[in-house]
């Protein structure tokens, strides 16, 4: 059903998922954000389930949901240095607001003047072998550059934390 | 080799399987224990049957947990009486050091050692009540000495 | 599927859940006794059989308490965000040729994003509980996750490679005959490196001993759960034996031709005895290991898998690919 996905499961999903990233801003609490994260990265990998992209679904759960907020929540959790420190205050200064709008009127312009590509559904979902031989063909060379660009953030990470005799 | 002591280490309990369990069942079975196990202190008695506890006091002051005391009252002629020899076996650390003071081989180290119990006042026993110290019955009649 | 079947589904695999805890944690201290030249459990029931069963009673019908500066949302949740993924790993796992929850062409991929979600868990627990040790368990286990995961999924790639598929029923039908007339056709022979890493990484993914460094009975008491008590406590208990059941599946699936015995085709109604006996024979040799190995430091832990077990994984699938690319060509090569 690549034309229209079915509207309950859809509607629920949209809400948990922009529910949670509006919770992520609002509670005051760094860890619980995290923990919205979380959601709002598992309400994703429902959307992209109801999109029936069964293999997109299961590595936004493994790599988003099971890899990246644990290290975020373990940064988080690492760089506390008392619970209490968890809890943020509200920062309502200009500065925070124009950094906010900014990214509000970026967003809503990009999200306005999208057009989207005129390709056809495909008849049937492509599987896992479609999409692998795809992505290792003719998408070659993009899933080579992403990987150098990982490359070079791991080098650096190891740079970075490499110490006094670097 | 790198790594053989863990193959050993699995080598070791996959023999111990085989061997099957050492376990003693406990209360249904029971080891003997060795001659010289230390358990609660039990007085001696003498071929009549009579406490060879001289009221001496020595055990009373070399213990060093101080569990063990005497009630002695003397007459005039000297005599001792026990009144009660009283030992706090919920505090005693079994070490013996009362068994081996006594000049007068009155005490031992038994081998009772199943010793707990559900009535709090049990861990306080009282080891000999109202008797005639034995150097009080020699100087009496010496049917003993 | 209607809902009826899908019902129907969800409800065998919490049974199957449920009895294999209860068969689990019996297997496991009868085993661990033996080992240490002791009876295990004896007393409750013939061979000590009830004393599972109430456990569980007491597990059920005991207090549950929550400690007050505990993060109460959190602390609540957290036992289902362990029991929840642990559960639906059942989804991908086939018991014989057309026994199945559902047949999905990324079933390996399912359990292992399944997996993944426990540590997350393990750190909701361990933070929500607000306890030194609760929080120091929810860390290290979280960091091992992290650490494991990767040297789990690369090892299970020479299995997918050799069968070119994702799906568990494929893996395994792959999986039927024989080599050279007698070997049967189990992935584990050719990849036996692949194995040993799969073994010792699941062995650290579902926290058992040598690296239960998120429990250390002696120095955490037992870490992330030190707080939970009654029924919460059982979900976590009883999610560590799901896991652990799980891994082993998988590896036999992987490794060990799944339902199928060798030589001889499998009637229809032995697979999933074969799959069990299959399964719970690597469970054994899992709680051997528990029984043997004394636990690692946490640095050691780590340096071992960053250092040994991700390098020789990478390079085992490099060799593997290589390997079979090149197999065709030299077997044409050598036939000419
Ligand atoms: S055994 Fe030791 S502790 Fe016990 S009564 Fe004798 S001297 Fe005191
Ligand atoms: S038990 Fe021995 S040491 Fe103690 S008072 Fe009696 S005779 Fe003296």
């Amino acid at each position: 059903m690549p034309e229209s996905v079915a509207a309950v499961p859809f509607i629920v999903l949209a809400a948990l998922a922009v529910g949670g990233a509006a919770m992520v801003i609002l509670s005051r609490n760094v860890v619980h954000a995290a923990f919205w994260l979380l959601e709002v990265m598992m309400a994703v990998a429902g959307l992209f389930m109801l999109l029936s992209a069964g293999f997109l679904a299961l590595v936004q759960m493994m790599v988003y949901a099971g890899a990246v907020s644990v290290l975020v929540l373990f940064t988080v959790m690492l760089t506390l240095r008392r619970r209490e420190d968890a809890e943020r205050p509200l920062d309502l200064s200009w500065s925070a607001g124009l950094i906010a709008l900014g990214v509000f009127v970026a967003v809503g312009a990009a999200v306005v003047s999208f057009v989207p590509p005129a390709v056809m559904a495909p008849v049937r979902t492509p599987g896992v072998t479609e999409f692998g031989t795809q992505l290792f063909t003719q998408r070659a060379l993009p899933f080579e550059i992403a990987s150098v660009v990982l490359l070079i953030a791991l080098v650096g990470a190891v740079w970075w934390a490499g110490g006094e005799d670097r | 080799m790198w790594g053989s002591g863990i193959l050993k280490g699995f080598a070791i309990t996959m023999r111990n399987m085989f061997r099957g369990p050492i376990t003693v069942m406990y209360p249904e079975q029971k080891l003997t224990l060795p001659e010289r196990a230390r358990w609660a202190v039990a007085p001696r008695y003498d071929a009549e049957g009579r406490p060879k506890c001289t009221a001496c006091l020595i055990c009373v002051n070399e213990c060093p947990d101080h569990v063990l005391n005497l009630e002695v009252s003397k007459s005039e002629d000297g005599a001792k009486h026990i009144d009660r020899y009283v030992y706090e076996v919920g505090a005693c650390m079994m070490c013996g050091l009362c068994v081996e003071a006594c000049p007068f081989d009155a005490i031992e180290m038994s081998h009772e050692y199943e010793l707990a119990t559900r009535d709090h006042g049990d861990l306080v026993r009282v080891l000999l009540r109202d008797v005639d110290a034995a150097s009080t019955r020699r100087a009496k009649g010496g049917d003993d000495a | 599927m209607s809902a009826l079947g899908i019902l129907g589904r969800f409800a065998a695999m919490l049974v199957l859940l449920l009895v294999n805890g209860v068969v689990l944690i019996y297997m496991l201290r009868k085993v661990l006794g033996r080992l240490h030249l002791r009876i295990g459990p004896n007393r409750v029931g013939p061979f000590g059989l009830l004393q599972t069963t109430n456990d569980v009673i007491k597990l059920l019908t005991k207090e549950d308490l929550r400690p007050d500066s505990a993060d109460a949302w959190l602390f609540n949740i957290a036992p289902y965000l362990i029991f929840v993924p642990s559960f639906m790993a059942y989804i991908p796992l086939v018991f014989g040729p057309t026994l199945a929850v559902t047949n999905l062409d990324t079933g390996l991929l399912l359990a292992f994003a399944l997996t993944s979600l426990v540590p997350l868990g393990v750190l909701m627990a361990g933070w929500s509980s607000n306890s030194k040790w609760s929080l120091i368990g929810g860390m290290r286990a979280a960091g091992l996750q992290i650490a494991y995961e990767v040297p789990l999924l690369l090892s299970a790639l020479g299995p997918v490679m050799m069968a070119g598929s994702l799906d568990p029923a494929r893996i395994v039908a792959a999986q039927s005959g024989v080599w050279l007339g007698f070997i049967p056709r189990w992935f584990v022979i050719p990849q036996i490196l692949a194995f040993v890493v799969y073994a010792i990484a699941s062995q650290a993914e579902t926290q058992q001993t040598p690296f239960d460094m998120s429990e250390a009975e002696s120095e955490l008491i037992t870490g992330f759960a030190n707080e939970y008590g009654g029924m919460r406590f059982g979900f976590m208990y009883l999610a560590e034996f799901s896991n652990t059941f799980i891994v082993s599946a998988i590896g036999t699936m992987l490794f060990f031709g799944g339902w199928q015995l060798p030589w001889v085709a499998t009637p229809a109604w032995l697979a999933p005895f074969v799959f069990i006996a299959k399964t719970y024979t690597g469970i054994f040799v899992m709680m051997w290991a528990r029984g043997s190995l004394p636990r690692f430091r946490v640095d050691q832990m780590l340096s071992f898998c960053w250092k040994v077990l991700i390098p020789v994984s990478l390079a085992w699938v490099v060799v593997w690919a290589c390997v079979q690319r090149l197999w065709p060509v030299v077997a044409m090569a050598v036939s000419r």
